[in-house]
């Protein structure tokens, strides 16, 4: 089933959060809105599901229009943060609730819920309430009510952030399992680069209520459309820089007075933004070709060294040094930093 | 434009509209009658209640003594209070059950009863001074007047500041004081650097509560106030005075009621927004054991209050099976006639109570759980003005209400006058503000995606509020009825004013037997009375656990 947004427009509390927004998300996908929070991604959601009225444009599912249909009718499975269960019903009845108002026969019922249930891991579970069980079993939970429904669409509203980081990793392949066997056209909500990156089939970046850019996981990390995007997906230094270029390519700039080589996906004239993410740039302690730069300030993250250096025109950067072992580096010294070209980018700011 | 058409076409609109219109009828119209005829309404010499008002020095008399006494009982009252909740919250001493349990039992005492039972004890036949009189040869002063009311209000309303500062200490994160400390102060100096400051808003807040239910106070000022005029008193009598009422002052004294509750409300708020500072709940401190002749003080002082606090019931259980001549009781000599009577040939104020406030109790529950849905969940252009309107009642006292419904259903186009359909709604509309506060937070409490999950499953959204929503709600909606209950069957001033004849409560029935000095059998229907309130309270606490005082 694919989803279709034309020209949508939503306020909320009289406010513009949507401003005519097209998107449209292949069938069986796993399209994730990514964002801040207040960039209008869990509105978007909302309205997918029929929460919240919308204002002008269309909602299409799999060509039928769906934009005035009220949200029990439009057959959506939707995962809220705070998981939502009824919290006086057992895991099974929960699991059990969708087709049960769709008036299916008991004896099917309690087969669907079991092997959804089984599914989820939580097979022997039925019995307990809500209370009795952590916050991965209670999402896992959530997650077969909404999928024993066989739902043409599935909904996620940040499912993962009430999880801790051992928990989050687990659910998120429970997640990505059950999308990709189940090929429900899924639409994720998250603030988190790292679930995005690792679920997706496509990310919209949201920025203020429109899309900042729209691509596949290694399109949007590996060619952010603009400093914004960059910065959001992985840290990356954004340093102001002036750069004349009058087509897209490989283009040489000066940083401080040294030139270092950056690739433009587009023409540049004058103000730019150089966009260097902390794992692209080598930093070596021998003297070289590259820029100097002093270490103010060095962090063991075991799988890696980050550094804080100064660049000779005062500006600070974030440089990584994977591996993080003894390292001849240390607070003080005077570094020089190699910039890769294909690596490193220059855009209009 | 197109908002307000799309808002027309959702069900909860229209029915915000109702409820709106139900307020309207039975909460703001009586309000504007009263304020209306204040302004309008002359007496036979053409003169208007405010010019009467102004002239006549018994009337600003009133005023004096009410404030005076609003006064006097919230400081009495806070005297008792603040202590008593600190000891209990911050240390354990012999005893402390009680005083940790009683003062929410206090609440549940009808006002009536209290005042009835002082007199029993200290009045001009009183078992103590009678006592003095004939043993001693002491003449205590009249308990009546100034010492009646100041002692009894007191020991009524102390239990609002000690329940409002006990939750605002049990809530204080006490690692401020903590850090206090670090930081070098005493721990005495630390906790009244730091903790009076963060508590005291609540403290100020309860004791305005006070304040104005001692204006709105009716059965204590009626029943002990003699010669001293007071502000409800004379209220009341413009109202149902024998000579008939006087419409003029009667709407005159009740708008000045409401000024002064409305000035001590807004005077409440004011201070519980600036005290808002952001308060982390923390953990309080834990209670630490009292040693010494120091903590024995302390217990003393703390279970000698807890006694005056279980005065009334004792001395109502005794004086229900007491022999009496008339006014004069034969204590020591039993009889369980007056019993008999309240149970078997009199019982009409008895039934009458549960039926009205059984019918009131249902009705106001239903209708503040619709309200509160309305105003939390279901958030339109309306339902702010639910908000507002339901929460007016606060600023009317009983009698007031009792007023403005006679003045606007006692007659006219919506005669209800002499059907028990008056005091049923004069005991809904002055629960109100309390039904639909409560179930709002329970409703706050209640996420919002409970209810929408439901509907993503596919079912519609009023089918999702009676299968998730409401069932969630039930126990704190059965704690309110338990509540509302237990206050509506022992409402006085507002149905001692809409009843008429053979539509007497248990209440109207013991106010009237204390006027004519039948303390014997008020305190038999008082015991009944009491009964009648307590049962549920067990029922739902003992059977169904219930959680009443969360």
């Amino acid at each position: 089933m694919d989803i279709r947004i034309e020209n949508l427009c939503i306020s909320y509390h009289q406010q513009r959060v949507i401003d005519g927004l097209n998107l449209d998300i292949a069938p069986g996908s796993f399209f994730t809105l990514l964002g801040p929070s207040g960039c209008g991604k869990t509105t978007l959601l909302r309205t997918l599901a029929g929460f919240i009225p919308v204002e002008s444009g269309r909602l299409l599912f799999g060509g039928k229009d769906v934009t005035r249909l009220p949200a029990h009718q439009r057959n959506i499975g939707m995962v809220f943060q705070d998981y939502a269960l009824f919290p006086n019903r057992s895991v099974f009845d929960n699991a059990a609730y969708g087709l049960r108002a769709r008036k299916i026969a008991p004896a099917l019922i309690k087969q669907k819920v079991a092997a959804a249930l089984e599914r989820v891991g939580l097979a022997e579970y039925g019995k307990r309430l809500p209370a009795e069980l952590s916050g991965g079993q209670r999402q896992r939970v959530a997650l077969a009510r909404a999928l024993v429904i066989q739902p043409q669409v599935l909904l996620m509203d940040e499912p993962l952030s009430n999880l801790d980081a051992k928990l989050r990793i687990q659910v998120r392949q429970t997640i990505a399992d059950l999308q990709r066997e189940a090929g429900i056209t899924t639409v994720f909500v998250t603030h988190d680069q790292e679930e995005a990156l690792a679920l997706s089939d496509q990310i919209a970046v949201m920025q203020k209520g429109r899309v900042a850019q729209l691509g596949t996981p290694r399109d949007v990390y590996g060619h952010p459309a603009s400093g914004y995007v960059a910065d959001f997906i992985g840290a990356a230094n954004l340093l102001p820089v002036q750069c004349v270029a009058a087509a897209s390519g490989t283009v040489r700039l000066d940083l401080d007075g040294y030139a270092i080589a950056a690739h433009a996906p587009a023409p540049l004239n004058g103000t730019a933004v150089l966009v260097a993410r902390p794992e692209d740039i080598r930093l070596s302690a021998s003297p070289g070709p590259g820029v100097p730069a002093r270490i103010l300030a060095e962090q063991y993250l075991g799988i890696k060294m980050n550094y804080r250096v100064q660049l000779p025109g005062g500006r600070l950067m974030n440089v990584d040094v994977h591996g993080g072992q003894a390292s001849p580096l240390s607070r003080g010294m005077t570094v020089s930093l190699a910039f890769d070209p294909s690596k490193t980018l220059v855009l209009a700011s | 434009m197109k908002r307000l058409i799309s808002s027309l076409r959702s069900p909860w609109t229209w029915l915000s509209l109702a409820v709106l219109a139900v307020l309207a009828v039975f909460l703001v119209w009586p309000v504007l009658n009263i304020l209306s005829a204040s302004v309008l309404a002359r007496n036979e010499d053409g003169h208007s209640g405010w010019r009467l008002l102004l002239s006549d020095p018994r009337y600003l008399r009133a005023i004096g003594n009410t404030l005076m006494l609003g006064a006097g009982v919230t400081v009495l009252a806070a005297g008792i209070g603040v202590p008593l909740a600190y000891l209990t919250a911050r240390h354990r001493y012999p005893g402390k059950v009680l005083v940790s349990i009683l003062p929410l039992i206090t609440l549940v005492i009808p006002e009536v009863i209290g005042a009835q039972t002082w007199l029993m004890i200290l009045g001009n036949n009183g078992v103590l001074t009678r006592a003095l009189r004939d043993g001693l040869g002491l003449d205590i002063p009249s308990f009546y007047g100034w010492p009646g009311l100041l002692i009894v209000m007191t020991f009524t309303y102390y239990a609002y500041i000690y329940i409002g500062t006990l939750a605002a200490i049990r809530g204080f994160d006490s690692q401020l004081e903590e850090a206090a400390q670090s930081l070098g102060t005493s721990p005495s100096v630390s906790r009244l650097k730091v903790m009076a400051p963060v508590v005291m808003p609540a403290i100020l807040a309860s004791a305005l509560l006070v304040f104005t239910m001692v204006v709105g106070n009716f059965a204590t000022s009626m029943i002990l106030g003699h010669e001293v005029e007071l502000l409800s008193v004379l209220t009341y009598q413009a109202s149902v005075s024998e000579t008939g009422s006087d419409p003029v002052m009667q709407s005159t004294l009740a708008t000045t009621s409401i000024s002064l509750v409305m000035l001590a409300l807004f005077l409440q708020r004011w201070i519980v927004s600036r005290g808002r500072y952001e308060i982390t709940q923390g953990r309080g401190a834990p209670a630490t054991p009292l040693r010494g002749p120091r903590a024995l003080a302390m217990a003393g002082a703390a279970l000698g209050v807890m006694a005056l606090s279980m005065l009334p019931l004792g001395t109502l259980a005794a004086g229900a099976f007491t022999r009496a001549n008339g006014p004069v009781m034969r204590w020591g000599e039993w009889t369980a006639a007056h019993l008999e009577r309240v149970l078997i040939s009199a019982p009409a104020p008895v039934l009458n109570s549960i039926v009205y406030a059984g019918v009131a109790t249902l009705i106001a529950i239903a209708f503040s759980t619709l309200a509160s849905y309305l105003i939390v969940k279901k958030r339109n252009l309306l339902t702010p003005w639910l908000d507002y309107l339901s929460s007016i009642p606060l600023a009317l006292s009983g009698t007031v209400i009792g007023i403005g419904l006679l003045m606007t259903f006692g007659h006219g186009a919506f005669d209800l006058s002499g059907t028990a359909a008056l005091i049923v709604l004069a005991y809904i509309v002055r629960r109100l503000p309390f039904g639909v506060r409560n179930a709002s937070s329970t409703l706050f409490n209640l996420p919002d995606s409970i209810e929408e999950a439901s509907v993503s499953l596919g079912v519609p959204p009023l089918a999702s509020f009676l299968k998730v929503v409401l069932p969630l709600m039930a126990p704190a909606i059965a704690a309110a009825a338990v509540l509302t209950w237990t206050t509506t069957v022992s409402e006085l001033s507002a149905s001692v004013i809409v009843y008429s004849p053979g539509h007497e409560t248990l209440p109207i029935q013991i106010f009237r037997l204390i006027d004519s000095g039948l303390m014997a059998q008020a305190s038999a229907y008082g015991l009944v009375l009491i009964t009648v309130i307590l049962a549920p309270v067990l029922l739902a606490t003992r059977i169904f656990k219930l959680r009443l005082f969360a």
